[in-house]
């Protein structure tokens, strides 16, 4: 290109500038929108222990047998030819472990309980017995209630061998649970 | 002084000189000239989550969540989604998006609680270009920061997404 | 970036996502845990029960069965009496049995013996003297 033309399209190019200063009107260049970001922070979920599982008393022969409390403390003796008994009226008040679940409320959460042959107990002379077929109350899913609370009840089946050996046996076991 | 605009043939140094002036907004530039629409047509949101201690959760332009620390997300109560943005301009033209600086966006509770929001990010990539009708979408997906002991409760923030023609 | 350069990213991140995908299941809970004791007391063997002595054999009549029990015990619980339950004899109603207090309580060393008194009572016309069943219950209380 010649000088003379460069010398004209800049000029031209500057006045163009100008007047588009002038007048203050030119295409936008960018335009900008906004949305919105939310978050929920809700209460984690606790458990607490409220009452232990209990058996009771029990007398036992030459054939053991199962002994179940049920959610309910129902005790239900069972098992060909047992000769387990539960003494009446001074059972050493059997009764399911009872928990406390808090959390938030409305929201539904999963219970996770021992698996048959993980929990012993013992009268701490080498002496056993087994605590399985756990079951609860609510069952797999509880609800937390209005005020973000549940009472969550679990039994299980002891089993008593032949001529179990007379004493106090203990164990523990544990109980999970989470949100769905 | 009524709005004078000349036509110029944008080449060679010429369209050099006006981009210039264009990026000074001393010139109307050789570019499209149609401005562009851009709005939000769905929200960002991280959902529900519990917060036993610091961590984040991330929600990506899919939709998806992460969580890493203490922040445990949950399907119960509010569902995680990515921000939807739709942008409408000049047909095939090219565009790029400006989002927030990490931690210049709060979140908060009304009650003196906040949070804040990092790592925004979209699904766009390589050359963003406008359909034949000038139409164009993205997605918009971030991470929260969560304190440690963040109190319950519901959090919302806004945030602003800015689309330029390239 | 080069062409194959993309290519090895889009393949590596449609890997990983296959990765991912598969690990979903995997996602980390807020899960709590509580324990609770489990206890049960096992007791002496169920007691046996011997008969040592039977009733007379008369109507009105007052007697004493004796009960032994025997057992190896380690604890020593209550035992309480059953009220009995058969009658043989149309004319014998009831056979009153009355718990010995004397013997009810402590099992004493290797056994027991309980006084039980039972006193029949007849409300018919007179029947051939019969020998009549009385059960009696023995348990731990």
């Amino acid at each position: 290109m010649s000088t003379t033309f460069k010398k004209m399209a800049f000029r031209a190019a500057v006045a163009s500038g100008v007047a588009m200063i002038g007048v203050g009107a030119y295409a936008a260049q960018g335009s900008s929108a906004t949305a919105n970001a939310s978050a929920t922070i809700v209460n984690p979920i606790a458990i607490t222990k409220t009452s232990d599982l209990v058996f009771g008393k029990l007398a036992v022969g030459a054939v053991g047998g199962n002994v179940a409390i049920s959610t309910a403390n129902v005790v239900a003796i069972s098992g060909a030819g047992t000769t387990v008994s539960q003494p009446v009226g001074n059972a050493g008040n059997p009764a399911a472990a009872v928990f406390g679940v808090t959390g938030e409320a409305g929201f539904t959460y999963a219970i996770t309980l021992p698996s048959d042959g993980a929990v012993t107990i013992s009268d701490g002379a080498s002496h056993t017995m087994a605590v399985n077929g756990f079951v609860s109350n609510p069952g797999t899913t509880g609800t937390l209630s209005g005020a973000g609370t549940d009472s969550l009840k679990v039994g299980a089946t002891l089993v008593v061998g032949n001529n179990q050996v007379p004493g106090t046996y203990t164990g523990t076991f544990n109980v999970t649970v989470s949100y769905n | 002084m009524k709005n004078l605009t000349l036509h110029v043939q944008c080449r060679g140094w010429v369209s050099l000189c006006l981009r210039i002036l264009c990026v000074l907004r001393l010139a109307s530039c050789c570019l499209p000239t149609a401005a562009q629409n851009l709005n939000a047509t769905g929200n960002l949101s991280f959902g529900t989550f519990v917060a036993t201690s610091a961590g984040t959760v991330a929600v990506a332009p899919d939709g998806s969540r992460a969580q890493t620390g203490g922040a445990f997300v949950l399907d119960q109560g509010g569902l995680a989604a990515a921000a939807q943005f739709s942008v409408h301009g000049k047909a095939n033209a090219t565009y790029a998006i400006t989002l927030p600086a990490d931690n210049t966006v709060a979140m908060s509770d009304g009650k003196g609680h906040s949070m804040t929001v990092k790592a925004f990010t979209s699904n766009l990539s390589g050359l963003n270009i406008l359909s034949k009708n000038g139409n164009g979408q993205f997605n918009i997906g971030a991470t929260l920061n969560v304190a440690a002991s963040q109190a319950r409760g519901s959090y919302t923030g806004t945030f602003a997404v800015i689309v330029n023609y390239q | 970036m080069t062409q194959g350069g993309r290519i090895a990213v889009r393949l590596t991140s449609f890997v990983l996502g296959l990765c991912l995908a598969a690990l979903e299941g995997l996602t980390l809970l807020q899960a709590r845990a509580a324990t609770a004791r489990v206890s049960a007391t096992i007791l002496a063997p169920s007691p046996a029960v011997s008969v040592v002595n039977s009733l007379p054999p008369e109507v009105s009549a007052t007697g004493t069965v004796l009960v032994h029990m025997e057992s190896a015990l380690t604890a020593a619980p209550e035992v309480r009496m059953a009220e009995p339950v058969s009658a043989a004899e149309p004319a014998v109603n009831a056979a009153t049995m009355l718990g010995s207090k004397a013997g009810d309580g402590t099992l004493k060393g290797s056994g027991m013996t309980a006084a039980v008194t039972a006193v029949p009572s007849r409300i018919g016309p007179a029947k051939a003297a019969g020998t009549d069943t009385v059960r009696v219950l023995v348990e731990f209380n």
